[in-house]
């Protein structure tokens, strides 16, 4: 329930006060859904009737889950492949049989994607600048 | 380099740490340009550098995005390795950090 300052704040300038907790009541699993809403969106447009889902899983972990219809058999296919990070490289895991450390081009896309989903991540959900760690303000950036 | 990151880190000292003046020296040396001070490029950033002297040359415009890919593919794998694995407990910290506000 809004408190009296609250309501007359909201009054005074006409609309609700900013929630400055925004993720208080939230799990971690549904701050890592919406991680991923941005973190699909990565590697362009989502053919029709695939589901697509990129995150960070925990500090060492990171997850790419595709899945589709088989237009043959109509049945549900999906993969999920899990990117460890060990002291002796990336460890990409997949179906739970195939393990092998990834190189090369797969490296750098993997690395590019860990950036890109950082820096939309500060910023479009944690509203933090990736590059000095400070909360973002509406002020627009200092031009010259 | 340290291989634990010590929280808070910025990003802006992940980038320092991983490119580092050997790496920046790598990628003079791939651009063929000079060499000249063992700083991070600006332009890495999109960050025009700036020359009071010449009026710059028409360059073809580029999208920072585009330039960041191509940074990003110049990478060795240790260096895509290490810039990783200092990105990603960035992640996660700032998930925890929002949960515990």
């Amino acid at each position: 329930m809004p408190t009296l300052l609250q309501k007359a704040l909201a009054l005074i300038t006409g609309s609700p006060v900013s929630n400055k907790r925004p993720f208080r009541k939230m799990t971690e699993r549904q701050l890592i859904e919406l991680e991923s809403e941005i973190g699909r969106e990565l590697f362009g447009p989502i053919p029709g009737g695939h589901r697509r889902e990129f995150f960070c899983l925990d500090e060492s972990t990171w997850v790419w889950h595709e899945e589709w219809t088989d237009t043959a058999t109509g049945r549900t296919l999906s993969t999920t492949t899990r990117y460890e990070i060990h002291a002796n490289g990336i460890l990409k895991a997949q179906g739970g049989t195939a393990y092998k450390f990834i190189e090369g081009e797969e490296l750098r896309n993997l690395a590019l994607a860990v950036r890109l989903y950082y820096e939309q991540v500060m910023r479009g959900i944690y509203k933090i600048d990736p590059y000095t760690g400070r909360p973002l303000t509406d002020e627009p950036p200092a031009t010259i | 380099m340290s291989e634990t990151p010590s929280f808070p880190l910025t990003a802006q000292q992940i980038e320092h740490a991983v490119f580092s003046p050997e790496t920046q020296q790598r990628m003079a040396n791939t651009l063929n340009l000079e060499k000249e001070e063992p700083t991070i490029n600006p332009e890495f950033w999109g960050v025009p550098e700036a020359n009071h002297d010449v009026a710059p040359a028409p360059v073809a415009i580029e999208t920072p995005e585009q330039k960041m890919v191509e940074q990003m593919n110049r990478l060795t794998d240790a260096e895509a390795v290490t810039y990783i694995r200092q990105l990603t407990p960035h992640v996660k910290y700032q998930r925890d950090l929002a949960l515990a506000a």
